[in-house]
């Protein structure tokens, strides 16, 4: 095989690969329908908010993308390497090349708790546990 | 090309003179410009960033000019004068073991960082096929090492066109356009009336002062911007290196700052700062923003885009500083032949490889080994000492070689060279400093222990392992630097190849 014959195979490879993706991920991608019981748990998540002094978006929204299980949050927090994960994430400019720790606001953490307590109770203790090893400072304003 | 300019020190001139149109394989310098950006700015860090709210523009903008702009100026300057990039401007300036911890410097930061990046790749693609799979250590794993080798295929097969073509279409298509699109409808949300979740005034420019984890948190992000120096070793690629470098630069630094500073703003205005979950990234923050518009169906798409834009910064990360230590090596005879070979397109085959069996046991160590993945984050922190290293010695090189070549040709010259210089070295040195500070991952631990833990780090990483690559160092490993630095493709005719 020629050189630029290889070149537009794998071009033409990566391509198909990206469309193949794209169909699969329009197709399999399922946004948590704003059910009643979804609504009730996104009210549930605003009372927790509110009674944290936290601002909250719309509940329609936290509907939307938590559902009634608490979406990627649960599914990952009692993860080891999701708890690595997270904690590299909380870097500054988390994610570049440039990435570096620093000492974070508990403001932070607040939110994904109050998910835990309200979507996945279970989990509650260990992420609590979880953050109670950290080192907070309060780096930004809140609502 | 004149003769002075070869015989300036160490004088490889940006044009060297093997470059024959019909055996070079150019690229565009809008290519190298996007390949820079692509390489340096993502929406990865967006909604992390958008927890600062309105100080996150100040947090990018302040050490723009303190850090971005000496490093762009300088390397533009530097490489409009001499080829190869980083290893070559420090080895000129300085000494040839100085240009082998430099680019060593750049290589180990990335060891740690592809698991990092494609960890992310994978959980991302969690977002978007099956949310459960971002808790399973063997897929994340399996993204990690099939993504990871894959691109090594690309690379090696494909050279530095391929890759240029594919970071250009992955900037464009994963970044500018969902960057785009965020702040567009982000302006629409506060047309609308909706009132920003952050607080918008004048007095949220700047961060909260919470004493020294704010001097952490402002300090810190100067290095927002590692890595525009990166591609300056593919400056032999360009049809003329001298102009077309710097121009690639400039509109480099503007992109930059547009895709780090407008979108974690825009995020902000509609995520809560305390509901920017972390674990699930920018993409619950696109999840929310869409969402509110009615538009989940857009979710999806932009996680595959912000998927290709991963991997396309991935390719250049890949592609350069493993050429670097190539060029080095073979150079000055600080790699065993073993490491030296490489592809029909010049691309480093055994590097790339052991560097793939390297991040695929730290991958798997990552995923699968509960302490390894608890601590990993310091191996992070230590590779990025080690990476701050290079650019203490680019601006001392910048330094020395306006001193020792002063008439050597430079397409461009960066105006107020030394004051851009002293500033970029204070920049650098005040972030090294601050690495030594606990972060809040270190909880409670003794603040002297982990500074003496990165400091021994930095010191295996940064001095142990080069120390020993110039200790074992034979001449009889040396070829020419010609060849080394140029390792064209053998083509029939030139080509523009992307942009």
């Amino acid at each position: 095989m020629s050189r630029v014959t290889e070149h537009r195979v794998i071009y033409a490879g990566i391509v198909a690969a990206l469309i193949a993706l794209l169909v699969w991920g329009v197709a399999s991608f399922r946004q948590h329908q704003q059910s009643d019981a979804a609504m009730a748990r996104a009210q549930q998540l605003t009372s927790e908010l509110r009674a944290a002094d936290l601002p909250a978006p719309n509940q329609s929204t936290i509907a939307r993308v938590l559902g009634t299980k608490g979406g990627l949050v649960c599914s990952t927090s009692g993860s080891d390497a999701a708890r690595g994960l997270l904690k590299l994430s909380l870097f500054v400019n988390a994610g570049s090349p440039g990435a570096r720790p620093v000492v974070v606001s508990s403001a932070f953490l607040r939110g994904g708790e109050l998910i835990i307590k309200t979507y996945c109770p279970e989990q509650l203790e260990s992420y609590q546990r979880f953050l109670s090893q950290l080192r907070y400072a309060d780096t930004v304003y809140i609502g | 090309m004149s003769s002075s300019d070869a015989a300036a020190p160490g004088g490889t001139p940006a044009a060297a003179p093997s470059r024959t149109a019909a055996a070079v394989k150019y690229i565009s310098w809008s290519a190298l410009a996007f390949m820079t950006v692509g390489s340096v700015a993502s929406l990865r860090p967006a909604a992390t960033m958008a927890t600062y709210g309105l100080a996150a523009a100040f947090l990018y903008i302040l050490p723009a000019i303190v850090f971005l702009l000496p490093t762009a100026l300088v390397s533009a300057e530097l490489a409009s004068g001499w080829s190869g990039g980083v290893y070559r401007w420090v080895t000129d300036g300085i000494s040839p073991n100085a240009g082998l911890i430099a680019i060593w410097g750049q290589f180990a930061m990335t060891i740690f960082y592809y698991p990092t990046l494609l960890s992310y790749v994978a959980s991302t693609l969690a977002y978007v096929f099956n949310p459960d799979l971002a808790a399973s250590g063997v897929y994340t794993a399996a993204v990690i090492v099939v993504v990871y080798w894959l691109g090594v295929f690309v690379a090696l097969r494909g050279g530095i066109g391929m890759i240029a073509r594919l970071a250009q279409s992955g900037l464009i298509a994963g970044t500018l356009l969902p960057a785009g699109l965020l702040v567009v409808l982000g302006v629409i949300f506060l047309a609308q009336g909706n009132q920003s979740a952050a607080p918008m005034g004048v007095s949220y420019i700047l961060p909260p002062w919470a004493g020294i984890a704010s001097l952490v948190l402002i300090v810190s992000n100067f290095m927002a911007y590692t890595g525009m120096e990166m591609n300056a070793v593919h400056v032999n690629e360009l049809r003329k290196p001298e102009t077309e470098f710097p121009r690639g630069m400039f509109v480099a630094i503007g992109l930059v700052l547009l895709i780090l500073v407008l979108p974690p703003i825009a995020i902000s205005w509609f995520v809560p700062a305390d509901q920017l979950s972390l674990t699930a990234g920018a993409m619950q923050a696109f999840d929310a923003v869409f969402a509110h518009f009615g538009l989940d169906w857009l979710t999806p798409i932009i996680g595959l885009c912000i998927v290709v834009a991963s991997l396309a910064g991935f390719l250049t990360w890949l592609s350069g500083p493993s050429k670097g230590l190539l060029l080095i090596g073979r150079e000055k005879g600080f790699l065993p032949p073993f490491f030296q070979r490489t592809t029909e397109s010049g691309a480093p085959v055994n590097i790339l490889v052991i560097q793939g069996l390297v991040t695929t046991g730290i991958a798997l160590l990552f995923v699968f080994l509960p302490s390894v993945s608890s601590g990993y984050w310091i191996f992070s922190v230590i590779t990025t000492q080690t990476y701050l290293l290079v650019y203490f010695f680019i601006f001392v090189a910048a330094m020395l070689l306006r001193r020792k070549a002063p008439d050597h040709k430079r397409g461009y010259r960066a105006p107020i060279l030394g004051i851009l210089c002293v500033v970029g070295f204070a920049s650098s040195l005040a972030a090294f400093l601050i690495g030594f500070v606990p972060p809040s991952q270190f909880g409670g631990g003794s603040p002297t222990a982990y500074a003496v833990f990165i400091l021994v780090g930095t010191a295996i990483i940064g001095g142990v392992i080069p120390g020993l690559l110039i200790w074992l160092r034979k001449p009889s490993w040396q070829q020419g630097p010609a060849a080394a630095a140029e390792a064209p493709e053998p083509r029939p005719a030139p080509r523009e190849l992307a942009g």
